[in-house]
């Protein structure tokens, strides 16, 4: 439930195409993983059923065969018994008649046999073929298959495999038999007596049925006994030897049916099939790897399949997906552009007609916000022109009146060239103050607009003060809001100079410092409290200005702003007694510059 | 054509080539297994005997593990010379391995040491006897325990005190040189009286030494290593009544030997399963061509008498079960 929920948070999170993606890909991957599981179980259920019914259907015939094979043998034992022995007595027929109808008989089966032979209940030879001379120390009586047949008169006896050992063989031929004897009755004049057939099969005939037998590719058949002896085995020298081992022992017990065994590390499948008369064992052995091989290679085939089908609809997922996603994601990243105000942004309208028709509706929205939003600003910009316009053209009439009443009573004074420099100083400064209808002036301008308003205040107040101008030359022409400096000098004037005793002194500099252009206006006047400057730069309870050109701290720091951005403006210093000194600090830039600069913010 | 499109496109192309890979890479027969070829070096002219058993233990195996067997022979008596010839012969044949039933010889070794840095070379049956055996594999029983059996049971013999006759013969070949050891150093242990008999090369000359020996009144025990001498030996026997009374014994296999054994000419013989030394060579060889460790495994040896012939055990070791 937890790891649901930080999952369903982690898609929260991501994209639209992403979580469609690995969606469409989750699930065709945990259905193709589940076919792919499916059809591989069903090629395992298979190929393991065949593997099992292949080795039935294999032993089966290697049954059927061994079953012909020992059945002939047991013909030739019955022949013996049934044509021969019961219509012979020895006595009386000699035994040349028995070993001439055992030669008939011998060479019509000579491939599958090494010997045969019938011997009396004291295990002395009465007749044999094709040998008949026993070896001196051969005590037939002593023999298991010649124990074995007096101990259970009426079955047939097979043995294990052994080495044939009872006749003379001149050839120095030594053969792997497996003896097959009984117990029999013969007549020896008149009288019923036992003695004991014996049929030697050569023992390449059961070698010859067991080592075709295409049991896989490294499987095999082998034949044990009842007691677990091995009669044939494909390693079986090797198994004497030592060098294979087999677990045949085990296998003895085995009932009839396939087994799982793990023998020395190996795991394989055992068929078990009982042949009929002997109690023998028919033990097919399948290594599991063989059958895993088999279908190893289609499961294999199919997880590629799977794997395959999978990266091609991961990327038909990722295909439809974006095709999907992307005109949403398109409608966001312009949504996005729209909050970051740029209402130029285009909205691309594609994908589906519910997308499109969003995205219509957004753009058409977007337009008119882009309208009711330029409209805005027409206003606004024309609006602060006005305000622009009206701070500029705030110069005093008192001012005016007062330097036209100076130069009449200069004039009735027949003060004329005093008069003459008033007129002048007053004609520049109007000159500079029009400057075209143009709201940067040089620097160079600026101040001289503030010495012909100083020349006119100069007079005006009888030369009660002096005052200095300094500029460095690379500043001059600099940009500089018009009547920037102006109303700083008159506030110097009306605050600072005006009512001091002694000779008031002005000083205007204008340098630059790092980046900026600074023009200091200082004056010796009064000075103020650090609580007339806080009161000065918030704007809370600044003089009353009744007097002046009418264009105070506030105006100039407000323009130098709207044009210049808040990183500039005005900074005050000053001590009480000590004097006052105004900073205006403005971008050190040339008039065009600047004109370009005022143009994106008026 | 956008980037993403191209990548799209890019991936189903591999997603393509991952398809038509997976259909052909994939074949649906199992591959083949690599077939090996194999040569085995043996003394003499021809496989006999101990050899011809060995050979069938070989051949057992080259069907079970995909070998192509080549047989060579080095000639009688083998030397030292036209082996180093025939080792740098097959290797120029293209073996993948040799087996070599070597001549024990400074010679052959140093040329099975440089061949052995290039192809796996097995030492089968007998070596080039050296302290320090390095790192060429050897497939033999141990010939010198067989050597000292074989004294045990004579000494279970009764009537010693004319002394044993030990017929030297073969011993420069390493398994009959430590079989002779064994027999002599058990006997010469209990205080026996041993004679050693050389006899050359030339088996024709062997007969007439033999029955020159067996002549000799006091030649009542002889002892011969090696199949072919036990055979001579035997035959010289039964060709003469009058050497019956003396015992042979021995190390060697073969069906005559058997019927020497059976039918009383031979008394006793050492037989060791050289079907496994066969076997065991060339899987060694595989092994080694595979990138495996050989495996070191004990050889089965036993000394045999008429009596005993027949018994399951010894039937499975005098009677391979050549399949």
């Amino acid at each position: 439930m937890r790891l649901w929920k930080k999952i369903k948070k982690s898609l929260q999170r991501r994209s639209l195409q992403f979580t469609l993606s690995l969606t469409f890909t989750a699930v065709s991957v945990v259905v193709l993983i589940v076919v792919a599981m499916g059809y591989s179980g069903r090629f395992i259920n298979s190929a393991e059923k065949m593997a099992i019914n292949n080795n039935k259907n294999v032993l089966n015939q290697m049954n059927q065969n061994l079953d012909n094979y020992l059945h002939n043998m047991m013909n030739i034992s019955n022949a013996m018994y049934y044509s021969i022995i019961k219509n012979t007595d020895f006595e009386k027929d000699g035994a040349s008649k028995v070993t001439e109808q055992m030669k008939l008989l011998y060479d019509e089966n000579a491939s599958s046999l090494v010997s045969i032979s019938i011997f009396s209940d004291d295990g002395k030879i009465i007749a044999a073929q094709p040998l008949s001379r026993l070896k001196p120390s051969v005590e037939p009586a002593e023999e298991e298959w010649f124990i074995r047949a007096n101990e259970k008169i009426e079955n047939l006896h097979f043995s294990t495999p052994h080495v044939e050992n009872l006749f003379v063989n001149s050839d120095n031929i030594y053969h792997w038999v497996v003896s097959l004897s009984r117990s029999v009755e013969m007549t020896r004049a008149g009288t019923i007596v036992h003695g004991v057939v014996l049929v030697d099969m050569n023992f390449t005939g059961i070698e010859q049925i067991c080592k075709n037998v295409d049991l896989g590719e490294s499987g095999y058949v082998y034949i044990v006994d009842s007691n677990g002896e091995l009669i044939y085995h494909p390693n079986q020298q090797l198994i004497y030897a030592g060098v294979f081992h087999e677990n045949h022992k085990k296998a003895a017990v085995y009932s009839e049916g396939s087994h799982m065994e793990t023998f020395e590390g190996q795991e394989r499948q055992i068929t078990v099939k009982t042949v009929g008369y002997t109690g023998w064992k028919l033990i097919g052995v399948s290594p599991t790897s063989d059958i895993t091989s088999a279908y190893t290679q289609n499961s294999q085939f199919l997880w590629l399949v799977a794997i395959f089908a999978i990266l091609t609809l991961v990327t038909v997922n990722m295909f439809v997906s974006s095709r999907v996603a992307n005109p949403i994601k398109q409608l966001e990243r312009s949504v996005r552009e729209l909050e970051r105000n740029n209402l130029d942004a285009r909205i691309p309208q594609s994908g589906t007609y519910e997308i499109r028709h969003l995205a219509k509706t957004l753009q058409s929205m977007a337009d008119n916000m882009r309208q009711l939003m330029d409209d805005i600003v027409i206003e606004q910009e024309s609006k602060r022109k006005s305000e622009m316009d009206a701070l500029q053209s705030q110069i005093n009439p008192h001012f005016l009146y007062n330097t036209l009443d100076s130069i009449v009573w200069m004039i009735e004074n027949e003060r004329y060239d005093g008069a003459i420099t008033m007129v002048t100083a007053l004609a520049r400064l109007f000159r500079i103050s029009l400057s075209k209808g143009k709201n940067i002036i040089t620097v160079e301008q600026e101040l001289q607009h503030v010495e012909n308003y100083l020349i006119i205040q100069k007079v005006r107040y009888k030369n009660k003060f002096i005052y200095n101008i300094e500029a460095e030359k690379s500043v001059l022409h600099c940009a500089v809001i018009k009547l920037s400096v102006q109303p700083l000098v008159e506030n110097s004037i009306y605050h600072g100079l005006e009512f001091m005793d002694g000779d008031g002194e002005i000083s205007i500099r204008a340098y630059q410092r790092d980046t900026n252009l600074v023009i200091e206006v200082e004056d010796n006047g009064p000075g103020m409290t650090k609580e007339q400057i806080k009161a000065l730069v918030n704007g809370s309870g600044e003089p009353k200005r009744t007097r002046g050109s009418g264009i105070g701290f506030h105006n100039v720091e407000e323009r130098i702003q709207l044009y210049f951005g808040n990183a500039y403006g005005l900074e005050v210093e000053s001590e009480p007694d000590e004097g006052t000194l105004v900073r205006a600090r403005l971008p050190l830039i040339s008039v065009e510059e600047a004109e370009k600069k005022g143009e994106g913010r008026l | 054509m956008t980037r993403k499109r191209k990548s799209i496109i890019l991936a189903l192309g591999v997603c393509a080539a991952a398809g038509v890979i997976a259909f052909t890479a994939l074949p649906h027969r199992p591959e083949t297994e690599e077939v090996y070829q194999i040569s085995y070096i043996y003394r003499g002219e021809m496989p006999e005997g101990v050899q011809q058993i060995i050979l069938q233990g070989m051949e057992q195996a080259a069907t079970s593990f995909n070998v192509e067997l080549t047989t060579v022979s080095s000639g009688t008596p083998a030397d030292a010379k036209t082996q180093e010839t025939l080792l740098k012969k097959e290797v120029d044949n293209g073996a993948d391995a040799i087996l070599i039933e070597s001549v024990n010889s400074d010679d052959v070794r140093k040329e099975i040491e440089k061949i052995n840095s290039e192809i796996p070379v097995i030492e089968v049956n007998s070596w080039t006897q050296k302290e320090k055996t390095g790192e060429i594999h050897k497939v033999h029983a141990d010939n010198y325990a067989l050597g000292q059996k074989l004294g045990e049971k004579i000494l279970g013999q009764s009537e010693l005190s004319e002394g044993v006759v030990l017929i030297k013969s073969g011993t420069e070949y390493t398994d009959v040189a430590q079989q002779y050891k064994g027999t002599k150093d058990k006997l010469e242990a209990s205080g026996i009286s041993i004679e050693e008999v050389k006899v050359g090369a030339d088996e024709a000359a062997h007969s007439a030494a033999f029955l020159k020996l067996m002549r000799k009144p006091k030649t009542r025990h002889i002892v011969a290593f090696g199949s072919a001498v036990l055979e001579q030996l035997g035959k010289v026997k039964q060709e003469e009544p009058d050497f019956n009374s003396i015992a042979i014994y021995g190390i060697g296999n073969t069906n005559q030997i058997i019927n020497y054994l059976e039918n009383g000419i031979i008394q006793v013989i050492g037989v060791s399963n050289e079907y496994s030394i066969g076997y065991l060579s060339v899987r060694n060889a595989v092994k080694e061509l595979r990138g495996e460790e050989p495996e070191n495994n004990e050889i089965r040896y036993s000394i045999i008498d008429a009596s005993q012939m027949y018994t399951m055990e010894n039937q499975r070791l005098l009677f391979p079960f050549v399949q």
